[in-house]
């Protein structure tokens, strides 16, 4: 065995030339595709590129209909027994986006197109399956492995039944938590709050009979030149390295205004954005 | 002695990022890896083997993830880690004499650090800097065992390529075999992640077990009829454990978590920002700006500011490892004897940590683990530690359940590595699975540069897949880093992708890449072919 300490050519070995910098990577690739990803049982995300080639073909094909086209995911589930499917508006130029799903579990795909005004969907690209997580029990039971209902429920309570992730992330969050405590700060930057805040992750209280959960959330999101300066609200922004960027939040009720500010990187040209939105909650029993 | 009422399955994931520049003098998050060798790795090792010297039994599971391996294997990053130990040494023997002139507390932890420094040297040179030898040693003598892990701690739900997803586990596999002289027998899904398919390459790779996280189990379907209590095994016929949250939450929580104890050391409060800076100025990195070096004299005291800390004695925070033990232990039998109620097997509770918590954040965690086994050795027969495979052994019938695609991160599934500060990540790692797989397929054999080309693609594809640069993005804590990272793997990716494509195979280029992204040796890029 050698040893590492004692290696036999004293002296340190050369020192390698850091490679030169690659720049930003690519912002396209050239190929058309979609991709979609799991995020969680209520959650996928997707992305796209639409290459030159595809575009070319279908103006050949539709002619300048497809200018006046709706851009739409268009969202395949495969549940076995059902099968579902349903578009969702997007922004092309978006590039990717998060799609909500009505329920958990089951095969998924998408295709991503433009529906033309007299309802024709103009296919640009079809994306690979995946599976989502159910996000609850199985009501599959096992007859080799019978059990009583009531000793199920207490193995499931004991095996910390709801109680989910613990993981690395926990361990920031507790130095985090005690780090805030010790300091009485409360702008400590290193440690994320989950992020937008969304309301799905916690389960929807039970009522009795019949129940609605309902909630919504606003999604901004753009792009500008990657070394551009960009604030939100007054705040600056970071960009992706493909000078994307985009923000989830909570939505309550009243009005929200989303001024976006952009400056070039040799801060002579600059570029306004702002959305004014407004949410108006009514709750009811009929 | 009788057969046990149930069994505890304790399981330490380590795992760090490849962190290794041999193209800077100094690099701060080479950092990582040498605090946690000296905080974490050695005193684990230590208290196992003094445990076996001593006849304790004891059974333990460990992840020693392959880039963590690759970097303990490493000449360069062990001769560096040496002379930070150098360091620390000469400052622990300053700090004796400073604390002279300080309270009595202050003397005997100054006299704490003197000793673990010095034991730590010892046996880091006890075995020439390579101390992946003593873990082996103890993996051989049937009382740990050590577990691998995706090649490069990938995100395996994240990838949309099988060859990717094979390539991670295959590798990995590869490069165990080099370090331990025998294929793993079990595997640590990085982040715990699950997805549906990854259970037949764990197979065809001899992977017998692995972890899921409780939901993992209990959403599977049909439904586990012994909950987190008892392995699974997929259709795949890989035997999955879930973890136990009763024993997560009582080291985790921030609330109740016995790593907050009053007694215990206290993490943020580090003689790098409290000493004189020219006294201390020796002991920083090359910029000069204060950091934490791992000495630290205050314990958590309560909630109260760090100027309020009161002094770390010792003696009282081992007392009180010992005594956070003991309830762990008193817990686990009180456990067992519930779960007798529901089940007509011994039950095995399966909990699982990264090993970084004992040592590095919690700095008692050792003496804890080494408590812990021997009160369960000495003090009781209700539980005994096990092994999965010595679990699956003793009970080879096990329920058929489809698992719950699941992670142990936050909320459970992928969102710590799929969110907004991250997503711009996966159209760039996706089409260079692609590309990696189109030139493994186009090239069966290739041999000479060209081989070494498309090895060095491989290398770099795996750097940039780590699921830890899509966590530190998330968190927040070496964002820039982090991006950096993916950026370059990536970018060399498509420079050596490129050159390959348009036969521009310079080697001067290639040598380069090759001496300073040096994971995995012996890597054979036709991991990545397509099966047929």
């Amino acid at each position: 065995m050698t040893s590492h300490l004692n290696a036999p050519s004293s002296g340190p070995a050369p020192r390698p030339a850091p490679p030169p910098s690659a720049g930003p990577l690519p912002r396209d690739y050239g190929v058309t595709r979609l991709v979609l990803l799991p995020r969680d049982p209520r959650w996928m995300h997707t992305y796209w590129e639409v290459a030159p080639y595809t575009w070319e073909e279908v103006r050949r094909q539709f002619g300048d209909a497809i200018d006046r086209g709706r851009s739409v995911l268009r969202l395949h589930a495969d549940h076995g027994t059902q099968k579902q499917s349903f578009d969702v508006d997007i922004a092309i130029e978006a590039r990717n986006w998060y799609v909500f799903s009505p329920r958990g579990d089951g095969h998924w795909h998408a295709e991503l197109g433009l529906v033309l005004p007299d309802g024709r969907f103009v296919l640009l690209a079809i994306s690979n399956t995946i599976r989502l997580p159910a996000g609850q029990v199985s009501d599959q039971v096992d007859e080799k492995w019978g059990v009583l209902k009531a000793e199920w429920e207490r193995l499931f309570e004991l095996s910390g039944g709801g109680r989910l992730g613990a993981g690395s992330l926990d361990i920031a969050k507790m130095l985090a938590q005690r780090w805030e405590l010790m300091r009485g700060i409360s702008s400590f930057s290193g440690i994320p709050t989950s992020p937008g805040g969304a309301s799905w992750g916690r389960p929807p209280v039970r009522h009795k009979g019949f129940w609605l959960v309902a909630d919504c959330e606003v999604v901004v999101y753009g792009a500008t030149e990657p070394d551009a300066t960009v604030t939100f609200q007054g705040r600056p922004v970071t960009l992706n390295p493909d000078g994307t960027f985009s923000f989830r939040f909570a939505f309550p009720d009243g009005e929200q205004a989303f001024p976006i500010q952009a400056t070039n990187h040799d801060g002579d040209l600059s570029r306004f954005i702002e959305f004014k939105v407004q949410r108006q909650t009514r709750k009811g029993q009929e | 002695m009788g057969d046990p009422q149930g069994y505890l399955n304790l399981v330490l994931h380590a795992h760090l990022p490849y962190v290794r520049h041999p193209e800077y003098p100094d690099f701060l998050e080479e950092d990582w890896l040498y605090e946690a060798i000296t905080e974490t790795y050695v005193p684990i090792l230590d208290m196992m083997e003094r445990l076996a010297g001593e006849n304790v039994h004891f059974r333990l599971t460990m992840s020693l993830t392959p880039p963590l391996c690759n970097m303990l294997a490493d000449e360069l990053l062990m001769r560096r880690y040496r002379a930070k130990l150098e360091k620390l040494l000469e400052l622990a023997e300053k700090e004796i004499v400073r604390a002279r002139s300080l309270p009595s507390a202050f003397q005997e932890t100054a006299e704490m650090y003197r000793t673990k420094f010095r034991r730590v040297r010892d046996i880091f040179d006890g075995c020439g800097g390579r101390i992946l030898t003593r873990f082996k040693a103890l993996q051989d003598a049937g009382l740990l065992e050590i577990i691998t892990c995706g090649a490069t701690h990938g995100y395996l739900p994240l990838m949309i390529h099988e060859e990717s997803r094979r390539a991670q586990i295959r590798i990995a596999s590869q490069d165990y075999q080099r370090h331990f002289g025998r294929p793993p027998r079990g595997i640590w899904l990085a982040e715990c992640a699950y997805a549906p398919g990854v259970d037949r390459y764990l197979k065809e790779n001899g992977i017998t077990f692995s972890f899921l996280d409780s939901h993992g189990i209990l959403f599977g379907k049909p439904r586990p009829r012994y909950g987190v209590f008892a392995p699974i095994f997929s259709q795949g016929g890989v035997g999955f454990f879930g973890r136990d949250m009763e024993t997560a939450h009582q080291v985790w929580s921030a609330e109740q978590g016995y790593p907050g104890d009053f007694n215990y050391r206290e993490f943020y409060r580090d003689v790098g920002y409290d000493l004189d800076y020219n006294y201390i100025r020796p002991y920083l990195h090359d910029d000069g700006v204060r950091r934490n070096i791992g000495v630290k004299y205050h314990r958590v005291t309560g909630r109260v500011a760090l100027a309020d800390k009161e002094p770390y004695m010792p003696h009282r925070a081992r007392e009180t490892a010992a005594a956070h033990a003991g309830n762990f232990l008193f817990n686990r039998e009180r456990q067992v004897e519930y779960l007798k109620g529901v089940m007509n097997r011994p039950p095995v509770v399966t909990s699982v940590y990264d090993a970084e918590l004992f040592g590095h954040w919690w700095f008692e965690g050792p003496d804890f683990l080494e408590f812990l086994l021997r009160k369960t050795h000495y003090d009781q027969d209700r539980v005994k530690t096990i092994t999965p495979m010595e679990y699956l052994h003793k009970f080879p019938e096990q329920q058929i359940v489809e698992p719950e695609p699941s992670s142990w991160g936050d909320k459970g599934y992928h969102e710590v590595w799929l969110n907004a500060s991250n997503d711009w990540i996966y159209p760039h790692l996706h089409i260079a699975a692609e590309r990696m797989i189109r030139l493994a397929n186009i090239h069966a054999n290739a041999e000479g540069l060209l081989k070494r080309y498309l090895n060095q693609a491989a290398r770099e594809l795996l750097l940039a897949q780590s699921s830890d640069w899509a966590f530190l993005m998330t968190v927040g804590t070496a964002r820039q880093y982090s991006e950096k990272r993916t950026r370059d793997h990536m970018g060399r990716f498509l420079d050596l992708y490129h050159r390959v494509q348009e036969n521009r195979l310079d080697e001067g280029f290639l040598t380069n890449l090759e001496s300073i992204d040096n994971i995995f040796p012996t890597i054979d890029y036709r991991a990545y072919q397509s099966a047929h």
